[in-house]
């Protein structure tokens, strides 16, 4: 027999590519934003000049309030929902449910464009109709300002908050609230003051999420933070990035928000520190539905409200103008066309190449990251090597690094000599593999978890390898959930703009980029018919994802 | 004996000629590359489609493609490219002219002469010195507006009528960080006002785009009824019936003089030399006047809306204006319109 365990040998090569993917970009961030431009000494040059002018302090703080706006509506948006999904007896909460996972299957910048639309304050859609209806002068709501920029980015980050806290809800037993029923507290007076503080965990992490996923967003400011005049932290990046391209001033001005993120978990630990969160018995106590009397109907109500916004409306908007020749001339039957698509499929010189590439790269991420995220959870969970879960930390850090950042991080490390992959495929996949590699990591090893030693033990005993025994038992056990984790970070992979914008090549813009490409000369038409064909591609392969996983793989995959 | 070497030094053959004869060499070679690949900011993404789509149809074996951007976005992209080792970009067409200046002095363009050259018109002639780049298309920019909402007789007929507070809400831009079209207009509007120009447009809070061509569509919509726009691309809307309509202004329409240049490290220089040379042709010139664009050949009729160009109020900035103003606008402009 050799000296060396293979398993070791393998846990090492998975450490190696942990290494390059998670520990290299974040190292040379830090490493280039000290680095000076010319002469490559160290200095603090870079801090300064970053921060150099009040319009980039003022960035970032903007940046700050917008993500605590957009965090407040969240939880406004999606803790209600959750609740009500979750726990009551609302009419039509499946179809809820379903929908607002549509909403979060749906780009926040195609989002962005429906809602442009929509509520420009002259000729919006909404506007038009508040006009005509009251004879007011202005409009009613304005999307070119702070308000329509938080309002639009929540109707498209609120599912974190849904899925966390509906997730969290699900198996909270009704004990607690029985005894605060029998005590004499209402319905209302129980969910705020018991149910809500058990899945307090839940709220705090999809609050975080909400938050970090907010701050890095780059379509979104790009269509309407710019026309509506505030600067934001994506788009003063992006400034850094134009000629002269300033990449370690870029570097520099990313580093606080790695600050604000450890400062966001640190306060996440205080609060949760010595409270008890169990919620799960083992002796399973009895679920029951609250019924709400009248009430259901009112927070039905509420919930086909936020429906319509997030989904129905802007839907509705972005086909009449991918099918008419001038959106602002409304549905005539001499303004429609197909010319839009016919143009983009046949005679567009990037929009199919970019189809093409936005699927191949979030295919090949989607599998990069779940064979590394089983690999790992794998290792760590039978305990093969004594650094196991010092490989699963690693796995779940991007999840602490703002999606802008590890773009930065990224093209610091990975885009000049010696690797040289700026404008390769090969970068862009590293990146998403990486982005979303705590969401395949964290399936992976919930599914790992749920599988009981004692049936490998079992192969062995009969005298089969640890392969065979992953071959023929553990991969079968498997299948379903890998393929639901596949599908989950593929998803967001295939849409994924703020770590593509400045990580792609001209032979590599992926479908995202192209719609920020379109987005640039207004034409709203082009922009609506190709955000169309983006959303009916990933609506077929969710729609085939619950075929193959069945419908419910994006709630409850903790429980898999 | 009288040699061809004799006579190009006495000038009397012109290196044209010399090129004419090689020219068979370069079109085998440039379908033997087989690929062009064009950054441009001229026109909008269609519209440069079309102008390739007029050079593949003559070397069909050619596969172009266009990358459409403004020019900003496309000159970063290249800058980008050329620090990461990359080339990629093969004719390099920005609108402004302060790329063409760097990117020449970087020695980043090829030095050459193209066949159709003296065919410019002649305050087209001699745009670079140093013979990297030339003027392949000529556009104004001009206040356009929403025909079916304002009558022709109240549209702006100055600038400065766009200062009118009757435009307040109403007035759509583009941004100079990424348009050079608009970046070249906002270097002449502070050359003939001063900035208290801008001061004075933000009072009237412009609806702030990317690209000069994103006014076109804002007024299309009835977002906004006036805007400053380019004159091409309102006119083709126009044709195609929207409700949009160019002005002429009498403090004068700003000429943008949009250049292109073959890259020193080309994947395809043949076929750039050869597409540099088209867009220098008639048939580019016919395309561009199909496009309302202003042709820069001198055999080519050039009309804006109708109106001889000849007999447009132009104002046209000097390359050294252009270069010594441009990052100091976009600056100027971030701290009044704060994006």
């Amino acid at each position: 027999m050799l000296g060396v365990d293979p398993w070791v040998v393998g846990a090492f090569v998975l450490a190696g590519a942990l290494a390059l993917l998670v520990l290299n970009p974040v190292l040379r961030l830090l490493f280039s934003s000290v680095t000076a431009a010319r002469g490559g000494g160290w200095t603090l040059a870079n801090y300064a000049a970053a921060f150099s002018r009040p319009r980039y302090v003022q960035a970032f703080w903007t940046t700050m309030q917008l993500g605590g706006a957009v965090t407040g509506l969240c939880l406004v948006f999606g803790v209600p929902l959750a609740w009500a999904v979750s726990r009551t007896d609302m009419p039509g909460r499946h179809w809820v449910r379903g929908l607002v996972i549509a909403a979060f299957v749906m780009p926040p910048y195609l989002g962005a464009v429906g809602w442009i639309l929509l509520a420009s304050p002259n000729a919006g859609w909404i506007n038009e109709a508040f006009r005509v209806v009251t004879g007011a002068a202005g409009p009613l709501f304005d999307i070119y300002s702070f308000g329509g920029l938080a309002f639009v980015i929540a109707l498209y980050t609120f599912p974190f908050l849904f899925l966390f806290t509906a997730n969290a809800l699900d198996v909270v037993s009704s004990e607690m609230e029985d005894a605060a029923n029998i005590l004499g507290a209402g319905t209302l007076r129980t969910a705020v003051r018991i149910t809500l503080p058990l899945v307090l965990p839940a709220l705090l992490a999809g609050g975080i999420i909400t938050f970090l996923e907010t701050i890095s967003l780059v379509g979104t400011p790009a269509l309407i933070a710019l026309p509506a005049r505030i600067n934001v932290v994506t788009t003063q990046l992006a400034q850094f990035f134009s000629p002269p391209i300033r990449a370690e001033v870029a570097a520099a001005y990313t580093i606080p928000l790695l600050g604000v993120t450890v400062g966001l978990y640190a306060l996440q630990g205080r609060l949760l520190r010595r409270k008890g969160f169990v919620t799960l018995g083992g002796k399973g106590g009895e679920r029951r539905v609250i019924k709400l009397g009248p009430w259901r109907w009112v927070l039905a109500a509420y919930s086909w409200l936020l429906v319509v916004l997030a989904l129905v409306l802007p839907c509705l908007v972005l086909a009449q103008a991918a099918f008419a020749k001038a959106w602002g001339r409304g549905w005539r039957l001499d303004n429609l066309t197909l010319d839009n698509f016919e143009y983009l499929l046949f005679r567009h010189p990037g929009a199919r190449g970019s189809i093409v590439n936005s699927f191949e790269y979030a295919g090949a991420a989607a599998t990069v990251a779940l064979i590394l995220a089983v690999a790992v959870a794998y290792v760590s969970a039978r305990r093969l090597v004594p650094f196991g879960s010092v490989l699963g930390a690693l796995c779940m850090t991007p999840f602490v690094i703002p999606g802008i950042v590890l773009a930065i991080a990224f093209y610091a490390a990975y885009a000049p000599p010696p690797f040289s992959l700026y404008g390769t495929g090969a970068i862009l996949i590293l990146a998403f593999t990486t982005r979303f590699l705590p969401v395949a990591y964290s399936s992976a090893s919930a599914s790992i978890r749920s599988i009981n030693p004692e049936m490998e033990e079992a192969v062995r005993i009969l005298g089969g390898g640890r392969a065979l025994a992953i071959r023929r038992v553990i991969a079968p056990l498997m299948k379903r959930s890998l393929l639901a984790a596949w599908l989950l970070v593929f998803i967001p992979a295939s849409r994924e703009l703020s770590t593509a914008m400045f990580l792609y090549g001209p032979a590599t813009r992926p479908m995202s980029v192209m719609l920020l490409d379109l987005s640039e000369e207004g034409n709203f038409e082009l922009l609506a018919a190709l955000g169309l064909l983006l959303l009916v591609l990933t609506y077929a392969v969710v729609g085939i994802g619950m075929r193959l996983v069945g419908r419910d793989f994006m709630v409850r995959r903790e429980r898999a | 004996m009288v040699t061809r070497r004799m006579l190009v030094a006495a000038g009397l053959l012109l290196p044209r000629v010399v090129l004419a004869q090689e020219r068979p060499a370069l079109e085998a070679a440039a379908r033997k590359e087989g690929g062009l690949t064009w950054y441009t900011a001229h026109t909008d993404g269609e519209t440069a489609q079309l102008m390739l789509d007029g050079f593949t149809r003559q070397y069909p074996e050619i596969k172009g493609s266009v990358i459409r951007t403004t020019a900003q976005v496309a000159y970063q992209r290249l800058l980008q490219d050329l620090k990461n080792g990359i080339a990629q970009c093969d004719v390099f067409s920005s609108t402004d002219l302060g790329h063409d200046e760097a990117l020449r002095d970087d020695g980043k363009f090829l030095k050459w002469v193209p066949d159709s050259l003296s065919a410019l018109r002649a305050d087209l002639q001699g745009l670079d010195k140093g013979g990297t780049y030339f003027a392949t298309l000529a556009e104004l920019v001009m206040p356009i507006y929403n025909s079916a909402r304002v009558p022709a007789a109240d549209a702006p007929k100055s600038w400065t009528d766009l200062l009118d507070p009757k435009w307040r809400n109403q007035v759509a831009v583009g941004h100079p960080a990424y348009s050079g079209t608009v970046g070249t207009w906002v270097v002449a509007m502070k050359s003939l006002y001063g900035w208290e120009y801008f001061e004075k447009l933000e009072r009237n809070k412009p609806l702030i785009g990317r690209s000069v061509n994103d006014a076109v569509g804002v007024l299309t919509s009835g977002e906004r009824v006036v805007a400053i726009g380019p004159s091409g691309l309102t006119q083709v809307s126009a044709a195609r019936g929207n409700p949009v309509a160019i002005t002429y202004p009498s403090d004068g329409a700003v000429l943008i003089v949009s250049p292109s240049a073959v890259m020193a490290n080309a994947p395809h220089p043949a076929a750039a030399r050869l597409f540099v040379d088209y867009l220098l042709s008639p048939e580019m010139s016919r395309i561009a006047a199909e496009s309302r664009r202003v042709p820069v050949r001198a055999d080519a009729p050039a009309t804006v809306g109708g109106r001889p160009y000849a007999e447009v109020k132009v104002l046209r900035l000097s390359t050294a204006e252009i270069v010594r103003e441009m990052q100091d606008v976009i600056e100027q402009w971030r701290d009044t319109f704060g994006n």
